[in-house]
Parts: structure tokens; C-alpha cells; sequence
């Protein structure tokens, strides 16, 4: 384990930016969201709470290309978008953002992969910060998510200093820059680490969600709760642009000066034509969109995954414009629960 | 020319051929620029066609696994299928699969097989026809069900009313909804001919067509007495990667691009009704 | 200005059941934290008794929620604050809504807290919050913290157009006229910017748009059936945003197609989840139009007819 003060925090990321990209989470003035932005100056630093904006953004952005097709003097070709080669390191994440990362695993990871996140993925080392701040939103100790620890490395913030352990193979990496600005220690953290988690399971939301529905998809499809649940729901992105393990893509072209760029960019269930085909639409109304968003989280995730599609950071929670949100959700199909019981 | 990795990436491939079948259904015969078939495919597969700036959609597989080529059989009823429509041979389209759980047609073997379509729905059927015909040694009685909205919307007519009625212990029932336009066979919907044919015999079923037609017919099946586990049909949902990750075919836990196209009747019914 | 309580709501909600003037009854439900209530329609007086209430968190508007509300049978009862009664006006007038569905209690309001902003002043869980002569009170892991309205308040109602209720059956509260000024002031800043700068400051903040449509969705002017922007049949769809013309394009047109018909309720920027000042560019136009074609607020009257589809001599492009 290494060891630094407070205000070595600089020098150590400095240490870290010349070598590597490096991503910090950064918020400019009150009026703004944060997000994950590179480290510049390092001005701006955002530090004291879980982003407006997550991680996933960094491994599967809003837009990316995936191949080019050239036109030349009658020739037609393909051209692979090249991956970039070299690690970054993203520090700052919080735990159920990394969560986030192993769930986007579990489905950009199977086979057959998906090149660009998988590249992503391999060159990031992600540099969790503990998360001593929790919202009122946040349920991620629902999720089994370690508030604590997460991540390639981790890092704790105590009173006066910050404590990294590698967890992984790849954290190991930045032990040079560690042990440039820290100093090894033996110190036992685990009873702050006690202190974060205790804190982030008493959150409203994390007593709230205690309770999640272990259903299958025949004991929740049909209940009438999901036309109240969904009745205020506007259709909006906000939830599935937000949430750290929503993954829904959209594939489409645009021209170039000598062919055409091949994107993919995230699309949401929520919009009335995710599923609008020229021979039918088989999710109608706004019901049937919401029914979908949450059941894939809550019930289809799992039957396929073997764990929830939810990670309990509480985006969704915090800027649902009708608070039409997973907390609603969850307590609604555990009534359900008592219901069939 | 670079080798591609990404599943999401298509390769260009070469119209070669393209037949008209009716007055908005053209079949498009396909292979790779150096006239190889572009990939291998068992019957029920599906694959991505595209063209640059004008869209990307799943269709199924016409032509028999044993096939040199890809063959396409497309209803014009979009923007993108009314491109394919103004295509030409020889024009250069960008194709990306094989896609999707095929018809176990090595379970089909020593069965006797009765495959019912509807409409465009006899594009992936005559896949597995066609692969069957090819080892007919293998299988046992095969009856062929189709009906279209009219004569002129039949599609395939030179096997309905060739090729296939030709071959060995194989039969050819055809049915229109609307006689006239030269029309002299069988007139009535396609559930109800599938009684007067089959109401003693319980062969395998390959079942493809409309969605009205899909649930009379095995209304009509499971009244006769037909097992579900030995009825197979296909689903049809909005597709964007083909390979189980945008997120958007699925019906509950079942991805239609990966999981399916083909279900068995008795999956079906685990499905909620969302499709 | 006086505001109801949530009791007296309910009594009045449970009166309007009961005496059959309407069948159901739209207002607030609370939610799963202090200030996340959500619309909700009750059916009854135990439903209202259970859960209706109304705070300093009651921020949505509910005109547009009664297109879809009025297109059921029976009548529905709906409370309003002041600057929804604009915007429900202007529905009236798109003949989006019908009159003879709804009846309309207008309710007092002293302006609704940004959350996002008194997020920003806690900079820790808000367990609790209660709002009392304008102060608001926050219960918070770390204890409790108090605020003057005006720190917590959001943008719209610091610069509040209106107190009045322009449409209503039955008023709640005393009748205001109260209007407050200095909504354009942000607006002026702007146009005095230079060019260069004008642009930056919008270039800097739409770019910020993640394309959610939040800010289209909860728009009251925005009820067209199908959207052109989100329909691929329509060759403008688009959700990316990877090249900055699209979304501006968005943006811009967006304000375009409401202007005239925007009366300034600022759901848009209220629901951004990348807190871009959506309002401002509806503002622009609203100035503008104050400026060419006389002051003008949409909403006003039922029946209105906006300057920008109005055609006479003294206009300025006669």
C-alpha cells in the first residue's frame, strides 16, 4: 500500500499526466455538471461526490466510428477505424461506476467482442476514489458494490492523506508514479473503509432498494403497476445516457469527402422508435418502453447475466424530470412480491 | 484491402443477379468481389445488407447452405428495401453475417417435414427446403404449404410450381386469399388449408409468414394435435448489430438476432407478449 | 404570495371528488425523497388523503401532461401555479387541450428550489427539507443547514414573469398581479456580446447537449405527434452528437418552431440534465419579438393570435 499526503495529490496525478492520458473528474463552477475531463492543469478537480456524468463515456462513447467506406475512381473499399494502442488511466471513479464497467463486461466482452470497447478497456487503468460522500440517491451497497475499494487501484482519502492499493495485474503499472510521490506503508485502513461502507448502506435510497425483486419475467411482466409507474414518464434519454450500464447502440452512416464514416452511437429504449419497424412496432406506447428499461435491468439482465443490470449510483434517480425512477421501480415489484405470496 | 475483425464491419460484395418475383418482392443473388460465396450460413440464418448513407438491415438467407452464393429475397417497405429495389447487377453492396440460431435441420433427419409459409415468409423457408431437397435421402415426406394474397404475389413460382413439385415424395399445396389474375388452384387462407392437408399426419413444422397468419395457424396446429416442441417458427424484430449487443430485438430475456430467429413453439410461449 | 399547504389541497381535491365536479383529480404525490414529488392523477379521497401534497419542490408543469389527460373521458380537477396557467392558455388556444375537460384551481406560489443548486450548497445527502417563510431547512448527514429562498430558487422563478393566473375556475389564493422584471437581463448581456464571444458562449454550452430530447419532451410547445428529430423516415433524425452543426441545428430549430408560441416556462433548462440555459435562446426570440412587434406574452389569453403568424401594415417587414 502507498501513502501520500493531501497536498501531494498533484505532483502524484502530474507524475501520472506526463507518462499517460489521464482523466480526473472535474466540475467548472456551481452552475456546471461534472464529468470526466483530461487533467490539463489539473484546475477544476472534482473530488467530493459521485459525477453528474459516469465513466462508461470513456470505454463506449456517445459516438464513435467503426469503419469507412472509401469511393475512388469507381473502386468501393472498407477501412477498419483503427484502434488506439497505449494505456490512459481514469482516476477519481467511483466504485459503482466501475461496477458499471464489469456489467458493459459481460455483454461487449462476449463473443463475439466488441473491438473498440474491448480496446478501451484493456488501456484503461482505472484509479478508484472512496466514496466518503454518498447521496441521499445512492444504492449501491444493494448492488454488493464496495464503496470502498473498486478498480485497478484503489484509493482512500483519510483526514490528512490518500492510500492507494493495487488490486490488479494492471494497476501495478503505475507503481513507478506511485512510489515517485508516496511512501509505502503498512498502516491498516480497513476501519475507515468500515466507516465509508456503514455510511453508503444507510443512504434513503440504499434502504429503500434493500429489498429487490428476485423474480422472473412471467411474475412481473404483466402486473398493472407498470402503467402507473410509467404514466409520467416523458420518453426522454435522461436515464439511459446517464446510467453507467446502459448500452444501447444505434449504427449509422454519414458522408465524407470520399465515401461515407460508419458510426455507432447510443440510442435508448425509451424513444418511440428504438423498435419502429416498417412492419410493425411491437413496443406501442411509453408503458411498454419503460416496462423494458427496467425490466432488463431488474429481470432479464439477471436471467441472462446472472447479475442485476443496475448498479445503484442513483443518475437516474437524481435526474428522472417526473421522478419516474428505479427506486419506484424496485419498491413497486417488491410489493408485487407480497402480492404473489 | 484491409482484413476485417469487427463483427459490426461489412465486407463488399457484388449484386450479381437479380430476379423480380413479384410486383414488390426481387430476389438479389450476392457474392463476394472475387465471386466466392461471402461466408458460409445454415438455413434460417440471417445477414446484414447495407449500402453507404442509405441503410443497414437484417434479411434472411433464400439460398440453400450448399449454395456458391447468398440469395436475398426482399419485399420493397421502406427506405432501405426501396434502394435495394432501384439496385442493379453488378452494383457493389456491403453485406456482414452469418446471424442467428438456423433450423436444426440435422434434427430434421428421417422426419417427415411440412413447411408452411406466408407471403415473404417462404424466403427463409425455402432455405431449409432447399437444403433438404439437396440431401433427400435424408428426410421423409415433405408437404409444402404457401399462400400469397393473389397469383401474382406468389413468390418462387419456379419452384412451387417446378423444381419442387417435381421431387421425390414431395408435395405442393398452394393458396391464394383472392382468386383471378389467372388463378385456378386453391382459393382460402393458408390455417384453414393446413387442416384439410395435414389433419392426419404430424410431421415436423417449419412455419413462416405474417404475424396474423404465425398465431392462426398454430391455433390451428395445436387443435389438430400437433407437439409443440416439434413446431419451429421465426421471429421478426427492428435490428441494428445482429450479434446480441445494441439491445433492441429482444423479447424478455431472448435476443432475437442471437437467440433466434427460429423458435421453437414451446419457447414462444416462455416469451412475454411483446412481439 | 400566500400558498396553499398541502392539507388544504387535499380538502379541496376530496371536495371537487365528492361533489362530482370533476372525476379524478391531477396534482403531486410525494416521492421517495423530500423533493422528488412526481405528477400524479388521484382517483380518490383515500389516495389523496395518502399521498398528495404540495411544497417548494412542485416544480413540473402539468399544462402538457393534460394533452394526454384530456383525451380520456370524464373531467379532471388540476391546481396550477401561475406560470403553468400560461402555458396551458396556449395549449388551449393550439386547441391541444379542451376546455370543457378540465377544471383548473389555481394555486399560490413562492417560487420552486432548484435542487441541483442546493445540491451545489449542501455538498451532502439531503435527508430532509421543509420549506417556512422563505427559509429552507435541510436535514443533511452532516446537520442541518438553512437557506434564504433566493439562494436555492431557480433561475425562472428568481425572475418570475408573473404571479397571476391567466386561466383558472376556481382561485386558491389571493389574485397577484405581481410580475417581476429583469427577465432579459441575461439575454441583453448576451447581445452585447461580440460576435465571437455571442457564439462561444453558445457554442461552449450546446455542446454540452447529450441529445436526450428531455428538454423537447417536457416542452409544452413542443406537441407535435411525431417529431421530425425523432423519426428516421424524416432524413433529420438524429440522436449523436458527433458533429456540432447537428446539435445546434437542434437546438436552434427547436427554438425556431416554438417561438411566438414559448411562454417562458423554462421546463426546458429545469430538466436538462447537462444544465445548458435552454431558455435563454426562447428568451431571445421573446425579446425580439416584444421589440418588433410590440410586447407580447404568449399564453396570455386564450384565443391570442401571435405576432409571428399575424400580418398586418405596421409590421416591421412590411
Amino acid at each position: 500500500m502507498y501513502k501520500c499526503s493531501k497536498e501531494s495529490l498533484g505532483a502524484l496525478l502530474s507524475a501520472i499526466n506526463e507518462k499517460y492520458a489521464l482523466y480526473v473528474p472535474k466540475k467548472h463552477g456551481e452552475g456546471s455538471v461534472s464529468s470526466f475531463e483530461a487533467y490539463g492543469d489539473g484546475e477544476n478537480m472534482y473530488l467530493s461526490g459521485i459525477t453528474d456524468r459516469g465513466i462508461k463515456e470513456l470505454f463506449f462513447p456517445q459516438c464513435e466510428e467503426i469503419a469507412r467506406f472509401v469511393t475512388a475512381n469507381g473502386a468501393f473499399g472498407v477501412k477498419e477505424t483503427a484502434v488506439k494502442s497505449g494505456y490512459n488511466v481514469i482516476f477519481g471513479a467511483r466504485a459503482c461506476d466501475i461496477k458499471g464497467l464489469q456489467t458493459l463486461d459481460l455483454v461487449f466482452l462476449a463473443e463475439p467482442e466488441d473491438r473498440l470497447y474491448k480496446s478501451r478497456r484493456e488501456a484503461g487503468i482505472v484509479v478508484s476514489l472512496s466514496c466518503g460522500e454518498p447521496s441521499e440517491t445512492c444504492f449501491c451497497t444493494c448492488f454488493g458494490v464496495d464503496p470502498s475499494k473498486s478498480g485497478d487501484i484503489a484509493a482512500i482519502g483519510t483526514d490528512g492523506a490518500y492510500y492507494f492499493e493495487i488490486l490488479t495485474e494492471k494497476g501495478r503499472l503505475l507503481i513507478p508514479e506511485l512510489s515517485s510521490v508516496c511512501k509505502t506503508t503498512d498502516d491498516d485502513i480497513e476501519a475507515e473503509r468500515d466507516k465509508i461502507r456503514a455510511k453508503a448502506a444507510l443512504m434513503p435510497a440504499a434502504l429503500a432498494a434493500k429489498d429487490l425483486p428476485d423474480k422472473k419475467t412471467d411474475e412481473l411482466f404483466d402486473l398493472p403497476v407498470w402503467d402507473k409507474l410509467s404514466a409520467h414518464c416523458l420518453g426522454c434519454g435522461t436515464c439511459t445516457y446517464l446510467c453507467p450500464t446502459c448500452q444501447c447502440y444505434d449504427i449509422k452512416d454519414s458522408k465524407t469527402a470520399d465515401g461515407a464514416a460508419r458510426c455507432r452511437f447510443w440510442d435508448s429504449c425509451m424513444y418511440s422508435d428504438f423498435t419502429k419497424m416498417s412492419a410493425g412496432q411491437p413496443r406501442l406506447t411509453q408503458k411498454e418502453r419503460y416496462r423494458q428499461r427496467f425490466m432488463h435491468k431488474l429481470v432479464y439482465f439477471k436471467e441472462n447475466q446472472g447479475i442485476y443490470g443496475c448498479v445503484g449510483c442513483g443518475r437516474c434517480v437524481r435526474k428522472c424530470p417526473a421522478s419516474a425512477h428505479m427506486i419506484k421501480v424496485i419498491k413497486e415489484l417488491g410489493k408485487a412480491d407480497e402480492r404473489h405470496t | 484491402m484491409n482484413a476485417i475483425h469487427d463483427p459490426l464491419v461489412p465486407q463488399v460484395c457484388v449484386i450479381r443477379e437479380i430476379i423480380t418475383e413479384t410486383p414488390d418482392v426481387k430476389t438479389f443473388h450476392i457474392t463476394a468481389e472475387n465471386g466466392e460465396k461471402p461466408f458460409d450460413h445454415l438455413p434460417g440464418q440471417c445477414a446484414m445488407l447495407s449500402i453507404p448513407c442509405e441503410g443497414e438491415a437484417m434479411f434472411s438467407i433464400t439460398s440453400p447452405m450448399d449454395s456458391d452464393r447468398l440469395e436475398f429475397s426482399v419485399k420493397r417497405c421502406g427506405s432501405f428495401t426501396n434502394r435495394l429495389h432501384d439496385a442493379a447487377p453488378g452494383e457493389k453492396i456491403l453485406v456482414r453475417g452469418p446471424y442467428g440460431r438456423p433450423f436444426p435441420v440435422s434434427d430434421f433427419e428421417n422426419e417427415d417435414l411440412l413447411f408452411i409459409a406466408g407471403g415473404i415468409g417462404l424466403a427463409p423457408v425455402r432455405s431449409v427446403i432447399d437444403s433438404c431437397l439437396d440431401r433427400r435421402e435424408k428426410y421423409g415426406k415433405i408437404r409444402i404449404i404457401y399462400g400469397a394474397r393473389s397469383y401474382p404475389d406468389l413468390v418462387f413460382k419456379d419452384s412451387l410450381f417446378g423444381k419442387w413439385k417435381e421431387a421425390d415424395n414431395t408435395e405442393v399445396f398452394v393458396t391464394v386469399d383472392r382468386g383471378g389474375d389467372g388463378w385456378s388452384g386453391h382459393v382460402g387462407f393458408v390455417p384453414q388449408y393446413v387442416s384439410e392437408v395435414c389433419n392426419d399426419c404430424k410431421p415436423v413444422v417449419i412455419l413462416c409468414g405474417p404475424p396474423v397468419m404465425i398465431k392462426f395457424t398454430l391455433a390451428e396446429l395445436t387443435k389438430l394435435g400437433f407437439e409443440k416442441y416439434r413446431v419451429y417458427t421465426t421471429l421478426e424484430m427492428k435490428m441494428k448489430c445482429g450479434i446480441g449487443k445494441c439491445g433492441r430485438c429482444n423479447i424478455g430475456s431472448k435476443y432475437v438476432c442471437r437467440d433466434g430467429p427460429v423458435f421453437r413453439l414451446d419457447e414462444l410461449e416462455e416469451l412475454p407478449d411483446e412481439y | 404570495m400566500q400558498k396553499q399547504n398541502g392539507t388544504e389541497l387535499k380538502n379541496k381535491a376530496k371536495q371537487l371528488l365528492q361533489n362530482k365536479t370533476v372525476d379524478r383529480v391531477a396534482g403531486f404525490c410525494a416521492g421517495e425523497f423530500a423533493y422528488d414529488p412526481s405528477p400524479c392523477v388521484f382517483y380518490s379521497a383515500e389516495e389523496i388523503e395518502e399521498n398528495m401534497i404540495y411544497d417548494c419542490f412542485c416544480s413540473p408543469n402539468f399544462s402538457k401532461f393534460l394533452v394526454k389527460e384530456t383525451k380520456k373521458p370524464g373531467r379532471i380537477a388540476v391546481f396550477m401555479k401561475p406560470c403553468d396557467t400560461y402555458s396551458l392558455n396556449q395549449l388551449i388556444t393550439e386547441h391541444k387541450i379542451d376546455k370543457d375537460k378540465i377544471y383548473i384551481a389555481g394555486i399560490g406560489c413562492d417560487g420552486m428550489v432548484d435542487v441541483f443548486k442546493l445540491r451545489n450548497k449542501t455538498g451532502s445527502a439531503i435527508l430532509k427539507a421543509s420549506c417556512d417563510n422563505g427559509a429552507l431547512t435541510v436535514k443533511t448527514p452532516d446537520g442541518d443547514m438553512t437557506f434564504a429562498f433566493d439562494e436555492v430558487l431557480a433561475e425562472r422563478c428568481l425572475v418570475c414573469k408573473s404571479k397571476k393566473h391567466v386561466y383558472y375556475d376556481e382561485l386558491l389564493c389571493e389574485p397577484s398581479f405581481e410580475t417581476d422584471t429583469g427577465r432579459f437581463d441575461k439575454v441583453e448581456q448576451i447581445e452585447k456580446m461580440s460576435a465571437d464571444a455571442r457564439y462561444e458562449f453558445f457554442r461552449s454550452e450546446l455542446s454540452k447537449c447529450i441529445r436526450c430530447n428531455a428538454c423537447r419532451d417536457a416542452c409544452p410547445a413542443c406537441t407535435c405527434e411525431t417529431c421530425v428529430f425523432g423519426e428516421s423516415s424524416s432524413g433529420a433524425e438524429s440522436r449523436e452528437n458527433a458533429n456540432e452543426f447537428e446539435e445546434k441545428l437542434f437546438h436552434i430549430i427547436r427554438a425556431y418552431h416554438v417561438a411566438g408560441r414559448c411562454t417562458d416556462c423554462g421546463e426546458c433548462s429545469r430538466v436538462c440534465p447537462q444544465r445548458i440555459p435552454l431558455h435563454l435562446l426562447n428568451r431571445k426570440f421573446i425579446l425580439d419579438i416584444n421589440r418588433f412587434y410590440g410586447v407580447y406574452q404568449a399564453g396570455e389569453t386564450v384565443g391570442q393570435i401571435p405576432p409571428l403568424t399575424d400580418k398586418n401594415e405596421s409590421d416591421p417587414e412590411v
